[in-house]
């Protein structure tokens, strides 16, 4: 058997999702992997179990991901300040690249959301209320779609909708009890298959 | 004077955008999902705005701290995940689980399914160490990736890949899983 069949069966056979995670690791076992913490045995059965079960995978890979910023952290002032320009003006020329390339052909690989981006400005502030229950922000050139995510202060999803309109009404169950803080954030899908994220607003929430 | 919420803003999505690019370009080669990715940025966003309410100190936020930060918002992203699940909480379908890339012929699937399923059984049976450095391995890591991935050295990872890879081949051709194989 050649080496690519061995690959593509071996990734056929674990793109499963258990129903439930009872038997994964848990996710300090997957920090653990990422800052090599504790004994070898234990962290060889953390990838072990990963690189056969998607969801641990996935789990591993957000967490591995966490190390870009503590390799920076390691390089010299100097070297930070250069490396964060450098991924700065790649990020940059990928924002001017996506706006130039053609809607067909995007593969993953370079698909790229941009974040923070003024190019999804929100129009709400204040209060969301019964007589005021709508977020609002401005049309994105190219977008297909809206994604409206709405947070509590300790992270937790309150909402969240994909709509292709430019408004997303709150629903009363979100607002109802006692007034409290909340984050938004839009994330716009574009055609071309990239993204752009606005920045994130707080609103106050009353019944 | 604390400055405004945009002020803030702007300075909270300059410092996350140094590292957003990288982070998306690196994990969707492993299947990190945007989804995941967006909650993660969502949540460390949130934790850094309340930690930091002017746009000066957020400016000066030491990679280290914004490191253990980044830890815990992905932690944080993982536990309310996995309680979704087990509280039964319907997840979004999943690009892979939804659009199947290419349909085999009925009986071509029936056999790389049983023969995906006989390759995992026979993964299983590696020493611990050969097991990860081969699933890693198949799972499209880089050699340089697994070797930091899991501490070892360059060499040590290259031994270990190479003597896992004829193991499972061994193995295999002992279950009559040959060159020969029909995939």
């Amino acid at each position: 058997m050649k080496e690519e069949d061995l690959v593509r069966l071996y990734q056929r056979g674990a793109t499963r999702r258990p129903a439930a995670r009872a038997d994964c690791v848990p996710p300090e076992a997957l920090l653990d992997v990422v800052e090599q913490r504790g004994p070898e045995a234990a962290r060889l059965e953390s990838v072990n179990h990963a690189m056969a079960c998607a969801d641990c995978r996935e789990e591993l890979e957000l967490l591995r991901a966490t190390r870009i910023v503590r390799d920076r952290a390691r390089l010299p002032r100097f070297g930070f300040a250069l490396a964060a320009s450098l991924v700065l003006v790649a990020g940059l020329s990928f924002y001017t690249l996506g706006r130039n390339r053609p809607a067909s052909g995007a593969d993953d690989d370079r698909a790229v959301t941009r974040s923070g981006s003024d190019d999804v400005q929100l129009i709400t502030t204040g209060v969301l209320s019964g007589q005021t229950p709508n977020l609002v922000w401005r049309r994105t050139s190219g977008a297909a779609s809206y994604v409206v995510e709405l947070r509590r202060e300790d992270g937790t999803l309150l909402t969240r909708d994909t709509t292709a309109d430019t408004v997303f009404a709150v629903p009363d169950s979100v607002r109802a009890g006692p007034d409290a803080d909340a984050y938004w954030a839009v994330t716009a899908r574009l055609s071309d298959g990239t993204s752009v994220v606005s920045s994130v607003r707080r609103i106050r929430l009353t019944p | 004077m604390p400055r405004s919420p945009d002020a803030v803003s702007g300075t909270l999505e300059s410092l996350l955008l140094r590292h957003r690019e990288s982070v998306l370009r690196v994990g969707r080669r492993h299947g990190l999902s945007d989804q995941l990715l967006d909650e993660a940025m969502q949540e460390l966003r949130i934790r850094l705005w309340r930690a930091f309410p002017g746009s000066d100190q957020l400016a000066a936020v030491s990679p280290g701290y914004l490191y253990r930060a980044a830890v815990t918002a992905a932690l944080m992203v993982i536990r309310r995940r996995r309680a979704k699940r087990e509280s039964g909480v319907e997840m979004t379908p999943r690009f892979e689980e939804t659009t199947p890339a290419r349909e085999p012929r009925p009986d071509q699937a029936f056999d790389e399914s049983e023969l995906a399923e006989r390759l995992a059984r026979t993964v299983d049976e590696l020493p611990a160490a050969r097991q990860a450095v081969v699933r890693l391995h198949l799972q499209g890591y880089h050699r340089d990736e697994i070797a930091r991935l899991l501490g070892w050295s360059e060499a040590r990872t290259r031994n270990l890949l190479y003597r896992g890879l004829d193991d499972l081949r061994a193995l295999l051709a002992k279950r009559g899983i040959g060159p020969g194989a029909s995939v």
